[in-house]
């Protein structure tokens, strides 16, 4: 976009009233750029780009609460099963699972947009990452791999449990002990490290935690958040072999 | 630095403008001296090996800009990297993004100009130009503030070390959004903040940062690139939710409109 001559200002320009009356910088700009008058400002990009760090930050806070009403299983199986019944009978879950699952498809599409499509980019972009060996480029290549493995990941996680409700610890329990063991481990893994990458960048994208700082509190976050879920899966497998 | 070593130099080549000329990579040894930066070796390896090769330099005190190359993978200036700090066997290659001329040399040239073009990279203002007035005052933090976000010497480490503008060639990168807040912090320029999102309130611009922060990481002169890059986002994103709100200056018209009146 080189900037142009604005050409001859006495011939009136359609629409560029409507825009004028819009702001002051609408206004520049319709008689800076001629072809601003006929479309309206792209506001859009600004959107997305808070709407991925919302929606990033939304399924972070999920997980936490995720993992909180887990925590439950450490004080008993009934207190799990006590508290998975009160959010099913007043319909907490299915909000909950609603609540989810519009984070989570939005939070895809939002993502795609900086994802590389084409295999040009995706090329340049290993080539890259390999050359370069920068921890917060390298993350983001990590951040591509994770978000696709969860897409699949949290799809199967959620058919399972959902079309296999009311949820009960011993049902749980009997899942992690027979099957899924090696499919939830490599999924707490992903999705902690996939969290703690997006909320890092967000943090640093938009100035709220310095590099500095943010380092060595992702990292005591990451560790507390893997070991509180290790310990939430040795209890259900526990639970899952006295059956 | 230990005595007697031997630097081994794995030097790209390639000549654009010779349609025989294949790229590869080109040997050259070297006994290191004391203090030996990349700019004394590749001189030396131009006197005394290979007149042929090309590479750029001016001030040979990280002043100029024209030096920067990938050394092992990673932009640097050549006369600011002393060869002490590398392993024996490195490998230089031109800078990726800009265009090649030859070699080690790239043209930044241009792209920097048409960057400087697209932020319109000078001051837009209504105020008549008195050249027998005093100039206005500003406050020393101000000129302090403004001359921070001025230090770029248009290197390119920046745009190089960022996978952002590799994968997308129409980027403004991380070197022309510091030119935007660079005049965003100069009270001079009377652009409005709807003005300024409409050069880099897009997916070519502050938008198109994903964050590595690599050019904070890599820019030679220590130029304050995450916090500004986070500033702009934060203003533009602000000023694209609600455009007429936040706007403290004055409207004006750009000197591309202003020049036709």
């Amino acid at each position: 976009m080189m900037p142009v001559d604005a050409g001859s200002h006495s011939q009136p320009q359609p629409r560029a009233a409507r825009i004028s009356s819009v702001d002051s910088g609408a206004q520049w700009s319709a008689r800076a750029k001629p072809w601003t008058a006929l479309v309206r400002p792209a506001r859009a990009p600004a959107f997305l780009e808070m709407a991925l760090s919302v929606s990033g930050l939304g399924l972070a806070a999920f997980m936490v609460m995720h993992l909180g009403l887990l925590f439950s299983v450490l004080l008993g199986t009934t207190t799990m099963n006590t508290l998975a019944g009160f959010l099913e009978r007043y319909y907490l879950l299915q909000v909950g699972v609603a609540f989810l699952l519009i984070f989570f498809v939005s939070h895809v599409f939002l993502s795609a947009r900086k994802t590389p499509a084409r295999f040009g980019q995706q090329l340049a972009l290993v080539r890259h990452i390999r050359s370069l060996k920068h921890l917060d480029t390298w993350t983001w290549g990590f951040q591509i791999v994770s978000g696709v493995a969860l897409l699949a990941v949290v799809a199967i996680h959620l058919w399972v449990v959902l079309t296999d409700l009311p949820i009960q610890a011993d049902k749980s329990g009997a899942r992690v002990y027979q099957l899924y063991l090696w499919f939830y481990v490599p999924f707490l893994v992903l999705a902690e490290s996939h969290l703690s990458i997006g909320v890092y960048r967000v943090a640093v994208k938009w100035g709220l935690l310095s590099r500095r700082l943010a380092h060595p509190i992702l990292l005591v976050w990451t560790a507390l958040v893997l070991s509180l879920g290790a310990a939430i899966l040795v209890t259900l497998y526990r639970v899952g072999g006295r059956l | 630095m230990a005595k007697d070593r031997k630097l081994v130099f794995h030097i790209f080549r390639h000549n654009p403008n010779d349609p025989d000329s294949k790229p590869r990579l080109q040997d050259f040894s070297l006994e290191e001296t004391p203090r030996m930066t990349l700019f004394t070796a590749l001189t030396r390896i131009r006197e005394e090996l290979d007149p042929s090769l090309q590479f750029d330099f001016v001030c040979r005190s990280a002043i100029c800009g024209s030096c920067a190359m990938l050394v092992n993978g990673r932009p640097r200036l050549a006369c600011r990297t002393r060869t002490a700090e590398l392993p024996e066997r490195m490998t230089l290659l031109p800078l990726p993004f800009f265009r090649l001329v030859g070699d080690l040399s790239v043209d930044t040239g241009s792209w920097f100009r048409e960057v400087g073009l697209r932020v319109e990279s000078w001051i837009h203002t209504t105020q008549p130009f008195d050249p027998q007035a005093q100039e206005e005052r500003m406050s020393n933090d101000q000129a302090q503030l403004i001359y921070e976000l001025d230090r770029c010497i248009e290197c390119g480490c920046c745009v190089a070390a960022c996978a952002a503008a590799q994968m997308n060639s129409s980027y403004l990168g991380p070197s022309g959004l510091m030119r935007m807040a660079r005049f965003l912090a100069d009270p001079r320029d009377q652009r409005t903040n709807a003005a300024v999102f409409e050069v880099i309130g897009t997916e070519d611009g502050v938008f198109g940062c994903v964050g590595f922060l690599a050019c904070d990481d890599y820019c030679p002169k220590g130029l304050p690139f995450a916090a500004q890059l986070a500033y702009l986002r934060r203003k533009m994103a602000l000023t694209g939710l609600r455009p007429s709100q936040n706007d403290r200056r004055a409207a004006v018209a750009p000197f591309s409109a202003q020049k036709s009146h």
